[in-house]
C-alpha cells in the first residue's frame, strides 16, 4: 500500500470517478474540490449539518456557526462529498492547526467503496465555547493504493454516530460543576454577601 | 506490476488505451495485423544510422487469402488497434503463443511501447522456422502487456513513431 499522489487523482466529475471505479488508475471524487491540496492530502470543510450526540438529532449549522460549550462534542459533516474507488483506502486525521484552541478532531478511516459525505466528531477539551462554522476547515485525508481491489464491496455511506452512553448521576454532577462551577460559586458569594448585609440591618 | 483483470479493463475503458475493448484478454490485448504491410527489398548493404531509400519500400495490402511469409523472411506490418498508453504505464509487445509455435515472431526485440505513444503498433514478422507461412488478414499475431511505471513524473513519449497509422520503416536518429 503506498500513499497517492492527488495531483491526477482526484476528480469532481462523477463520470470520470465511475468510470474508472476498478482500473488500476482509478479515481477519487471529491465535491465541491477544494481549489488547493497538498500533494498527499486533501482538507476537507465543515458542512451545514451536525449530529447533536445529546439528543441524537440532526440539525442544521446557521451560517454564523454554533457554540460548543466546554467539554462537549459534536459530529459534523463535511460539506464535501467523498467518493473511493474499490482499491484506494482513506485515512481522516484532525487538523493540527485545532489543537492550539484544545479541540480535538476524532481520526477515522474511509472504506473502499464509499460514497457520502464524512461525518467526523469534534472535541471542545477548553474551557473556553468555540464557534464550529460552515467552510471551517476540520480534517485532513489522505488516501492509499491498496495491492488488490476488492471485488465484494458494495456502496457504502457513512454509518450512523455510536450514541454516547447516557451519564450516570454523578458523571452528571461532574459535568455540570465542571461546566459551571465558576457561575455556582459567584452567585453563592453574592447570595452570602446578601444575606449578610440582611442579617446585620436587621440586628441594628 | 502487471495491469491484469478488471483493473487491465477499466484501464482500458479509462484512458481509450485500445481502440477495440474486444481485444482485453485478462492479462493482455490481443493485436491483430492490420491489412497494411511494408516489405523491404534491396541487394545493397544497408548502412545502419543512415535512412533507407524510398526506392526499396514497397507498401501494399494484404491480399485476401493471407500474407504468405517465406523462410527467413520479414516483412512489417502494423495493429489493427489503435493504442494509446496512458502516463504512468508501459507496454511490453509478445508474439501469440500460437504463431510463435509455427517458428514466426511478431516482434524482433519484444516490443516497448512508451507512456504516452498513440498510434498502431509495428511489427517485425520474421519467419525463422522452416515452413512457409500463410496469415490471414486480422489475424491474431501479438498480445500486449500493460506495466505500472515507479512514477508518472516522466515527460510523454514524443518521438519519431508518434501517431503511425501504418507500419513505420526504419528512421534513423536525426543529429
Amino acid at each position: 500500500m503506498s500513499a497517492i499522489l492527488l495531483k491526477r487523482r482526484l476528480t469532481s466529475s462523477e463520470e470520470d470517478f465511475r468510470k474508472s471505479l476498478r482500473s488500476d488508475d482509478s479515481r477519487i471524487f471529491i465535491s465541491p474540490l477544494p481549489e488547493t491540496c497538498d500533494p498527499v492530502s486533501v482538507d476537507l470543510s465543515v458542512g451545514d449539518r451536525i449530529f447533536e450526540s445529546e439528543t441524537s438529532i440532526q440539525r442544521g449549522i446557521p451560517a454564523e456557526g454554533i457554540t460548543l460549550r466546554p467539554r462537549r462534542s459534536i459530529v459534523v459533516y463535511t460539506s464535501e462529498r467523498v467518493c473511493v474507488p474499490h482499491n484506494i483506502f482513506g485515512i481522516v486525521s484532525g487538523k493540527g492547526s485545532l489543537i492550539y484552541h484544545g479541540v480535538f478532531v476524532s481520526h477515522g478511516k474511509i472504506d473502499p467503496g464509499f460514497q457520502d459525505n464524512l461525518r467526523v466528531g469534534i472535541l471542545n477539551g477548553s474551557n473556553r465555547p468555540i464557534q464550529i462554522k460552515p467552510g471551517m476547515l476540520i480534517c485532513s485525508c489522505s488516501f492509499f493504493q491498496m495491492d488488490s481491489h476488492m471485488h465484494d464491496v458494495s456502496r457504502t455511506s457513512a454509518r450512523e454516530p455510536v450514541k454516547p452512553p447516557r451519564p450516570t448521576i454523578g458523571q452528571a454532577i461532574r459535568a455540570f460543576w465542571s461546566a459551571y462551577w465558576q457561575w455556582i460559586i459567584g452567585t453563592f458569594l453574592a447570595g452570602l454577601t446578601v444575606v449578610t448585609r440582611l442579617l446585620g440591618l436587621w440586628g441594628r | 506490476m502487471l495491469i491484469v483483470g478488471d483493473n487491465l479493463r477499466d484501464l482500458c475503458i479509462q484512458h481509450a488505451v485500445v481502440s477495440n475493448l474486444d481485444s482485453y484478454d485478462i492479462t493482455s490485448l490481443t493485436l491483430r495485423l492490420n491489412i497494411r504491410v511494408t516489405s523491404i527489398n534491396t541487394e545493397a548493404v544497408v548502412d545502419y544510422g543512415k535512412p533507407l531509400k524510398q526506392s526499396w519500400i514497397n507498401e501494399f495490402d494484404i491480399p485476401e487469402e493471407g500474407i504468405e511469409l517465406k523462410r527467413n523472411v520479414g516483412l512489417l506490418g502494423c495493429s489493427e488497434e489503435v493504442i494509446q498508453m496512458p502516463i504512468g504505464y508501459f507496454g511490453l509487445v509478445q508474439t501469440k503463443g500460437s504463431l510463435a509455435r509455427l517458428f514466426v515472431s511478431a516482434t524482433c526485440n519484444d516490443g516497448q511501447i512508451d507512456s504516452g505513444f498513440c498510434g498502431r503498433v509495428t511489427f517485425e514478422l520474421l519467419n525463422l522456422g522452416h515452413l512457409k507461412v500463410r496469415i490471414p488478414r486480422l489475424a491474431p499475431v501479438a498480445q500486449l502487456f500493460i506495466l505500472r511505471t515507479s512514477t508518472k513524473n516522466v515527460p510523454p513519449y514524443a518521438g519519431r513513431y508518434m501517431n503511425a497509422e501504418k507500419p513505420t520503416v526504419y528512421k534513423p536518429k536525426l543529429s
